[in-house]
């Protein structure tokens, strides 16, 4: 019985064991019961079974769904990633990954109103044109994308940066309780249920956005790295895209005055959006308005 | 993990030198992954074993479905084998919570229980993933079945937790009574690799005996000659709360020392079972709200006073006697009428399919938590859980933490299923009914019922030994029919820590009497006043009923739509009686008739601040009079703001009450 074996795949994906993980990259053995019984990682791990259970079973109790890398729905898309999950959790309905094309579009949390009027111009644009939205989700750019993509009777795909069952996602859920009743938006989380949002899940959560989509749309971006009260902190937008671009998505970029912008278009990692493309799939989607 | 291993934690933590019959097999199969389900009789020694896992293993999680069992539960394993047991439940405030689950997490606890609600519960599922628990168990299996005797939906929970459970986790379910049929329901949800233990069920010391009754007031004389027929103290089962405090009622007038006992009673129920286990009562007249946690050995009797459900339930019911193996008696009393309140109460266990659609169509618009719901949809708080509980088990809504509830689809409610379960309940019905008439020894029947196909005649009951029981005195009758005719009034509701009414009856029933008749007629048809012998009847009822001497006044309770039917009653009785007649209760605005609204949330907002006191009542002691009562939420709204104005004590008088709520 596989349901048996998820919280085997939750003890394997959340603990603080990498040397596991690699060696079960390395072997994929077919029997994870059998593999972790023989690991010497095993009597840290096989206290935790019940207490993992019961956070599963109570996501699962919220309407989720569980899956796991050997999963035939497992998305064949999220191997371009570095490191793929090797679970997921879903709120929503996981066919969508299937129903369209997903594109992606990526800016900053706090948008100039500028950025606001083109996030909706592009996803009302990429919507008519038979493309699901793809974001991470976060407030700013991210959710208006995904409200303009839903208004415009499209769909949208989440990915976010904590866990399924924290407070956080469960005011979300709320929020939009009608498109995921109505089969347009899906959540993905590839952390554990409970976990809270952190920075450097954010970032992660980007290998996920790009993977997942066809190409990447840049509609506001900070500087790559700038200072903030004295600290170094990078933009997680202009991540996208070099996440995006190292794993051959074609990024787009806007051509706002937004630092990053301008600094992804020199670069060459992003294109200007509104360029014609070469002989790229997307074209024949009459991609520019 | 050895049998010889067993035998010394068997030995040096249980005191015992050897196991029953199946004990360390369930304990080596649960050890081995195998999921367990022992049906085996009361007192076999089923806790021994989940007992021996915990001391094996550690934290042991054990559902359980009432907090009472719960109670006794931990009791036992800490005074007896010194295990750490506690409990998490609703009786408890945070901080005692707190304070348990801290113990468990620093795994200073072997036994927890908790009641499969208890998962959904934010405190809870902020500690669970700190919890050392080492193996799950199931008490009461028999409560996740829809063809068991007792089932409850969120017992589905439990069972949904164990399929995500690897073979490390051992999973004990325990039952004492499941038919076939339940245990194959049981095994289908638990899953395999599954393994059964389960044992013979005749009780030989049971001497069951069926007396048929053909009256209400027949049944108060037997169950008055019963009590002073039989030996030691029992429990007097009724299916209603109304009639375990009528029958409770009749039979302290006539000298027993007994007591009513039933869900809607609070903190009082522990020291009810106490005094019965001191022996201090002859007998608790009880609904089957009573039942799994009484932990007495010597109960002498279980009488029922209503036929229950089906023979499951009264073999569970009956099983609470004798547990000494001492001889007891298990008396059934047969009334023609008991057919159609099992069957009314089996049709009204399940709200109705356009209620279902109500609540599931709202939680799709957007998520609400329970007390919106009951206001918008004005479902008692039972039929709403009971539909919330059925549209979780069907995956179709859910609850978040901060207790949301909300759709997580949209689909078709399954109400096939529930047909299905409705169809099988009155087959059930249909086997307890013929067990009246049966020629075969009563015991064996039940057995046979429950998957026991070994049992043999029993040689005690009254079908074995072709002989009843002894006829009670015919001089019991009258004061029997004179009680069974002017019925006590449900009445609830406290002020300053005591009841709001000293005590209250009506004239007579409403539905099927010729008073009633009356009313309806006067009230509703327009059948104008009340004749003169109501009147009279009124007076003298309320005569021997209330100490009127201690009465200064009697207050009608305003109507809610314009008609003076209770005023022109309420004057006329005060008239007859000798007593003043106040009005003193005036409306300050319209309200709709209290039948139109259907639970006690809505009744009551209905009346908030609707009513009011004229002048101040400085202690006098009122009659606090109304035609009909159902819920009782008037009388107990009436009654808050009259103490409010100072009034003494309060008395309740109707001209009829409903048989069950919502008859009107
Ligand atoms: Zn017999």
């Amino acid at each position: 019985m596989e349901e048996r074996e998820w919280v085997y795949w939750m003890l394997l994906a959340h603990g603080e064991h990498r040397d596991l993980r690699k060696r079960f990259r390395q072997q994929q053995p077919a029997d994870i019961g059998a593999f972790l019984r023989d690991q010497p990682e095993w009597t840290q791990m096989e206290p935790l079974l019940t207490q993992e259970a019961l956070v599963l079973h109570q996501f699962l109790q919220q309407g989720g769904q569980f899956l796991t890398c050997y999963h035939p729905e497992y998305p064949a898309r999220l191997h371009d990633a570095s490191a793929p999950p090797l679970v997921l959790y879903a709120l929503g309905k996981l066919a969508l990954l299937e129903s369209a094309p997903l594109a992606a579009i990526a800016g900053s949390r706090n948008p100039s109103e500028e950025a606001q009027t083109q996030t909706q111009r592009v996803a009302q644009h990429l919507t008519e044109q038979g493309y699901g939205i793809i974001t991470g989700f976060a407030k700013g750019i991210d959710q208006i994308a995904a409200r303009t993509a839903l208004e415009a009777g499209g769909i949208v795909v989440g990915i976010l940066p904590q866990g399924l069952l924290s407070k956080l996602t469960q005011q979300l859920v709320r929020e939009w309780m009608q498109p995921l009743n109505d089969d347009r938006l899906l959540l993905l989380s590839e952390l554990h249920p409970l976990a809270g949002w952190s920075s450097g899940a954010a970032m992660m959560r980007n290998r996920l956005v790009a993977a997942l989509a066809e190409f990447v749309v840049i509609i506001e971006s900070g500087a790559r790295e700038s200072l903030k009260n004295g600290k170094k902190v990078f933009s997680g937008t202009y991540q996208c895209a070099e996440v995006a671009h190292k794993m051959g998505r074609t990024v787009y970029a806007l051509d706002l005055p937004a630092p990053g912008n301008q600094q992804l278009l020199k670069t060459g990692i992003a294109r200007r959006w509104g360029e014609p493309l070469e002989q790229s799939h997307h074209s024949q989607l009459h991609l520019f308005p | 993990m050895h049998s010889q291993d067993l035998m010394t934690v068997l030995r040096e933590r249980f005191g015992f030198d050897a196991f029953r019959d199946g004990q360390e097999e369930a304990i080596l199969a649960a050890l081995e992954g195998r999921r367990v389900l022992l049906i085996q009789p009361t007192g076999w020694g089923k806790s021994l074993v989940y007992q021996m896992i915990a001391a094996l293993r550690g934290l042991t999680l054990v559902f359980s479905p009432l907090r009472a069992l719960m109670r006794d539960q931990v009791r036992q394993a800490c005074e007896r084998y010194a295990l750490r047991a506690d409990t998490v439940n609703s009786d408890m405030d945070e901080e005692e919570q707190q304070a348990v689950l801290e113990r468990a997490v620093n795994g200073q606890i072997d036994l927890l229980y908790i009641a499969p609600e208890r998962l959904s519960n934010p405190l809870w599922q902020e500690y669970q993933l700190r919890l050392p628990i080492r193996a799950v168990v199931i008490d009461e299996a028999h409560c996740v079945s829809v063809w068991g005797h007792d089932f409850r939906p969120e017992y589905r929970r439990i069972v949904h937790l164990v399929r995500l459970l690897p073979p490390e986790v051992p999973v004990v379910a325990v039952t004492a009574t499941a038919t076939p049929r339940v245990e194959q329901d049981v095994r289908e949800q638990i899953g395999e690799p599954f393994h059964i233990l389960r044992g013979a069920l005749t009780r030989p010391n049971l001497r069951l005996f069926v007396q048929r009754v053909n009256s209400d007031a027949e049944k108060l004389v037997w169950l008055d000659h019963l009590l002073r027929l039989l030996p030691g103290s029992g429990l007097v089962y009724t299916a209603t709360r109304g009639n375990s405090e009528w029958v409770a009622q009749y039979l302290q007038e006539r000298g027993h020392t007994v007591a009513y006992y039933h869900a809607g009673l609070g903190a009082e129920r522990t020291a009810l079972e106490q005094q019965l286990i001191r022996n201090e009562l002859k007998a608790l007249v009880c609904t089957n709200a009573l039942g799994m946690g009484l932990d007495k050995p010597d109960l002498r009797f279980v009488i029922h006073a209503e036929t229950p459900a089906s023979p499951l339930h009264y073999y569970q019911e009956i099983g609470r006697a004798g547990r000494d193996g001492e001889p007891s008696w298990c008396v059934l009393l047969a009334h023609p009428d008991d057919k159609i309140l099992q069957e009314n109460m089996i049709r009204n266990s399940r709200p109705a399919p356009n209620a279902y659609q109500q609540v599931y169509t709202l939680l799709q618009q957007s998520p609400m938590r329970e007390r919106e719901l009951s206001l918008e949809t004005g479902l008692t708080q039972n039929s709403l859980r009971t539909i919330l509980y059925d549209l979780m088990d069907q995956g179709l809504i859910t609850r978040d933490s901060e207790r949301y509830y909300r759709a997580i689809r949209r689909g078709q409610i399954d109400h096939f299923h529930y047909q299905a379960i409705l169809e099988a309940k009155l087959h059930d019905l249909e086997a307890m009914l013929a067990y009246w008439e049966t020629s075969e020894c009563r015991m064996r029947y039940l057995c046979r019922f429950l998957g026991d196909e070994t049992a043999r005649n029993c040689g005690v009951c009254d079908r074995c030994q072709q002989k009843g029981l002894p006829p009670p005195e015919p001089a019991l009758f009258a004061e029997a029919e004179r009680f069974a005719y002017h019925p006590p009034l449900p009445l609830s509701g406290v002020y300053q820590k005591e009841p709001v009414y000293v005590q209250g009856y009506a004239l007579s029933y409403y539905g099927g009497t010729p008073i009633g008749e009356v009313v309806h007629r006067c009230k509703y048809e327009s059948g104008g006043a009340l004749p003169d012998w109501v009147i009279q009847q009124a007076a003298t009822c309320v005569r021997e009923r209330f100490p009127l001497q201690q009465i200064d006044a009697l207050v009608p309770i305003p109507p809610s739509v314009s008609g003076g039917f209770v005023e022109d009653f309420a004057r006329r009785l005060a008239q007859q009686l000798g007593v003043p007649y106040m009005p003193v209760l005036q409306k300050t605005r319209a309200t709709r008739p209290q039948k139109e609204w259907t639970n006690k949330v809505q009744k009551a907002e209905n009346l908030k601040d609707a009513l009011l006191c004229t002048q101040p009542l400085n202690g006098k002691r009122l009659l606090v009079v109304d035609d009909v009562s159902d819920s009782g939420v008037t009388l107990e709204v009436a009654g808050k703001i009259l103490k409010k104005a100072g009034a003494g004590a309060l008395y309740a008088f109707c001209l009829a009450r409903t048989r069950h709520r919502g008859d009107l």
